[in-house]
């Protein structure tokens, strides 16, 4: 069973190429591909839903896959920023992030959930990734 | 006159006389002695069937009969560890049988079996039955077994932790971890074990902050948002848990610095007299980097050094020490601030794939799978070369016909996006899968990660998940992951097909994200145990799976090299299997009196605390974060740098991890840890010798040590040839030009050792007294 017949089979119209959505990440800053799993994953339960962000509240698969954190009532989306010159801990705090101390150019935040696209435009960030999961081991 | 020759002549004669004889009857043992003096024996009795200790048993009992009519039961059970269960008293055995087992025979004595391994059973013998049994015409052996080595007993023996305990010379004193903080960030406490307080188990509580992440009902520490901090004992141990379905935190802090949970415990971790500082965590990235910062903050606010232990991990990254967690741990180190993490229990998981594209090979296969079958939440990362770029396709792909079923588009790393497809199997079976491509921000990689969404396609189908890559005079690593833990890793394989540009997977490359750290150590585990006797259930015996011999490497240890090719791990420590605290708060039925792995119970009042049996890199972890602090008690600025090059040279290495190459070994990183030598080694560094000046030399009165420049946390020594240390000076800080004298008049004449150890690096010098 050698290539040529993968490729043969792979080039007949016998199967199907699959349908996709496409969603860029749309922001002033990259962010990590959880992020934007994250992000498609909310796009689509906020699709579902019909509820905008700011009164999205989200299902238990999404806050248990993406570690959401409940602080008195409040969603918040937990990751790490990579700031530069332009960082302004006082602009982040209006939007009522927490931002934490720094290691480096590196902070944890956390980021309601209701505004997160607003934290996406932010100056001074550099670089935005959701917090991964960790298992013991 | 004439009566001395007569006197001299008899002895001569005597002598002569004696001479004649011995050489006629050389002088022998007697083969016999009187019959008067033979101790014949009390008791005796066939020991057919028996081991030594089992025929011991039986002779005590029947001595113990004999004296007083009955069995003196606590006597036995401490050297025999039996068992009493209900009015019968029993001993934990290995019962060998030829051929088929009679079973009736054997329960018909009140033998409870256990399990079965090839010929051998573990069972509860009732040892009034023991003459009995061994009669019995089926019966190889009867073997009580010996009293095992306590598991945290033969963990520090091997790892030399004892002889640093006890200061054995050069050491000038024991070493326990006192001054030093020992931060543990893990799940699964029991605030109010005894083991975290002195060795007494009752007085001097230890822990010192308690931070769970996890609930947000309380206050939570300055400069957080959440979680709740406990800062007194008595808020402390009303807390008193964090988790009633885990213990794995309470085991880890244990090992790392419990202090054994009762007088004489073999169960005394490392640094048992450290404080502790420990983080009920949040499993993820960001909560551990707050908590790491938070146990350091603690430590600078008592001005002590501290180390950081992290039983956890992830596979997800480009395993190249650039993720955003390890950048920010990497910068969380530094004299006296050390991190240690478990390497991965993933050493004998396939989850590592990789393809060098050469010249017209620009394409390669793999099947992305698990057993029984990828569900929601299974992952794959593939990464490519910096600066490069890579092409994925996804198909479902017939394993018996070769057919796809359905296939998505080719997709290039560099496109930025991500996807979702449905892969249609052959009854519009779905299964849903996540694509997402970019360039790595933190590796600068092209990396595709995909994620299985969704999956109805049921496991007998012959169509499975098949990933075709493209990357033209490339190359291309990737990692399979899993949804969570106590699910199978997924997979790369090739299903047996013999095409030659499939690729299948293996347990390489296999050290997690986190330690891969640049200057964070990581730890794997080797095997020191594989029986153990528990509380209430007996004999009982490593699964299949962690079984390997004392000494060798233990089978799930995960293993290196990271993916830009740095040695990992970095050291090993005895993991499988260790005992050490419990959580008595765990309702999951793992962990309490009745479970196998519960070794032994601790009363306080009506209360009780258990120790019971873990394996894993989590277990090897603490260990070496416990002997790091250890280190740190002696060396208060020690850097991860300097703590690595005395793992260096100092490890153990021995017939089962073989010459370690000079670069290490990605099984075994530099061997396994040593104590007592990686304490006492000298680690001598030009630049602290070129900011010294030690004067006379020869010398024949004082000796001056002057310091150019600041130097901290100064101890100097002064040995003499045998390495009795002669002097000894904790001058703590000096300024720069500062001297030290040291006074030599009195010394004898000869060759002594000056070291001095200064800002965690030591000097030394061969002094001549005149």
């Amino acid at each position: 069973m050698k290539l040529p017949r993968f490729l043969l089979v792979l080039i007949l119209p016998l199967a199907f190429f699959t349908g996709c959505t496409t969603l860029y990440a749309q922001g002033a800053f990259p962010v990590s591909a959880d992020t934007k799993f994250f992000m498609m994953d909310l796009q689509n339960e906020m699709n579902t839903s019909k509820q905008p962000l700011k009164t999205f509240n989200p299902s238990t698969q999404l806050i248990k896959k993406y570690s959401l954190q409940k602080i008195k009532g409040i969603y918040y989306v937990s990751g790490f920023i990579k700031t530069d010159k332009n960082f302004s801990e006082k602009q982040l705090k209006k939007i009522k992030t927490f931002p934490g101390q720094p290691s480096g150019d590196i902070r944890t935040i956390l980021v309601p959930l209701s505004a997160f696209s607003t934290f996406l435009n932010q100056k001074g960030i550099t670089y935005f990734e959701l917090s991964k999961k960790l298992e013991i081991n | 006159m004439k009566q001395l020759n007569i006197l001299l002549l008899f002895f001569l004669f005597l002598s002569f006389n004696v001479q004649a004889q011995n050489n006629e009857k050389p002088r022998r043992i007697p083969a016999d002695f009187p019959s008067a003096k033979i101790a014949r024996p009390t008791d005796a009795m066939s020991t057919h069937g028996m081991s030594t200790n089992t025929a011991f048993l039986l002779l005590e009992m029947m001595e113990m009969k004999k004296k007083s009519g009955s069995i003196n039961e606590e006597q036995l059970t401490q050297k025999y560890a039996l068992i009493r269960k209900g009015n019968k008293l029993y001993a934990n055995s290995f019962i060998k049988l030829k051929g088929q087992l009679t079973m009736s025979g054997l329960s018909e004595q009140g033998v409870l079996l256990g399990s079965k391994i090839g010929s051998l059973y573990t069972a509860l013998v009732p040892i009034d039955k023991i003459e009995a049994i061994v009669q019995m015409p089926d019966l190889l052996l009867l073997d009580i077994g010996s009293k095992e080595f306590l598991h945290m007993d033969t963990a520090r023996i091997v790892t030399n932790v004892d002889k640093v305990h006890k200061g054995l010379a050069p050491l000038t004193m024991p070493y326990t971890g006192k001054g030093v903080v020992v931060g543990d960030l893990d799940v699964g406490f029991d605030l109010t074990h005894p083991n975290f307080y002195d060795t007494t188990g009752t007085a001097n509580y230890r822990v010192k902050r308690f931070w769970n992440q996890k609930n947000n009902s309380g206050t939570p520490p300055v400069g957080y948002a959440y979680g709740s901090e406990y800062t007194t004992e008595a808020a402390m141990l009303s807390a008193p848990n964090d988790d009633t379905v885990q213990s794995h935190g309470s085991h880890t802090a244990g090992t790392a610095a419990g202090a054994g949970g009762y007088p004489g415990s073999p169960y005394k971790g490392v640094a048992y007299e450290s404080d502790i500082v420990l983080v009920a965590a949040k499993l993820s990235t960001t909560y551990i980097i707050d908590a790491i910062k938070y146990v350091q903050n603690y430590a600078a606010s008592v001005g002590k050094p501290c180390v950081i232990n992290m039983s956890f991990g992830s596979q997800e990254g480009a395993h190249d020490g650039t993720s955003t967690e390890e950048q920010a741990m990497d910068s969380l180190t530094g004299p006296g601030m050390l991190l240690v993490r478990s390497a991965g229990n993933s050493g004998s998981n396939n989850m590592y794939a990789e393809h060098t594209f050469v010249n017209l090979d620009s394409v390669a296969y793999t099947f992305f799978t698990t057993y029984p079958k990828l569900t929601a939440g299974y992952r794959a990362y593939m990464y490519g070369r910096k600066n490069e770029n890579f092409k994925v396709q996804l198909l479902l792909m017939d394993i018996i016909t070769l057919n796809p079923s359905y296939f998505t588009a080719t997709i290039a790393a560099n496109i930025d996006s991500v996807y979702s497809f449905n892969l249609i199997g052959n009854n519009n079976d779905t299964m849903k899968i996540g694509l997402q491509a970019s360039i790595d921000a933190n590796s600068g990689k092209p990396n595709i990660n995909i994620a299985v969404l969704d999956n109805a396609i049921p496991n007998t189908s012959t169509l499975k998940l098949f990933i075709k890559i493209i990357a033209p005079n490339s190359f291309v690593q990737m990692w399979a992951d899993r949804p969570s833990p106590g699910v199978p890793y997924g997979l790369f394989t090739d299903f047996g097909i013999p095409d030659p540009h499939l690729i299948t997977g293996n347990s390489t490359h296999t050290v997690g994200v986190g330690a891969g750290g640049k200057n964070v150590i990581s730890v794997g585990a080797y095997t020191t145990h594989t029986i153990w006797t528990s509380l209430n259930a007996g004999l009982q015996m490593q699964e299949p799976g962690f079984m390997a011999p004392s000494g060798a490497i233990a089978p799930f240890s995960s293993q290196g090299p990271t993916a830009d090719g740095r040695t990992k791990p970095d050291i090993t420590a005895p993991g499988n299997m260790i005992i050490s605290s419990v959580n008595s708060y765990d309702k999951s039925g793992d962990y309490d009196a009745n479970s196998p792995f519960v070794v032994k119970d601790v009363s306080i009042g009506s209360k009780k605390w258990y120790f019971g049996k873990m394996q894993g890199t989590s277990m090897s972890c603490p260990m070496v974060t416990g002997i790091l602090a250890l280190w740190l008690q002696k060396y208060p600025t020690l850097t991860p740098a300097q703590a690595l090059d005395r793992m260096k040279k100092t490890a153990i290495t021995d017939n089962y991890t073989g010459a370690i190459p000079v670069n290490g070994s990605n099984t075994w990183g530099w061997g396994k840890i040593n104590a007592f030598d990686g304490m006492t080694v000298s680690v001598e560094k030009a630049a602290i010798k070129n900011t010294l000046k030690v004067y006379p030399n020869p010398t024949s009165n004082e000796l001056h040590i002057a310091f150019d420049k600041q130097a901290n946390n100064t101890v100097i020594t002064i040995a003499d040839i045998t390495g009795k240390i002669v002097y000894s000076n904790n001058a703590g800080n000096l300024t720069a030009g500062s001297e030290q004298v040291v006074n030599m008049e009195n010394s004898p004449a000869g060759i002594y050792i000056l070291r001095i150890v200064s800002n965690g690096e030591e000097a030394v010098y061969k002094i001549a007294k005149q």
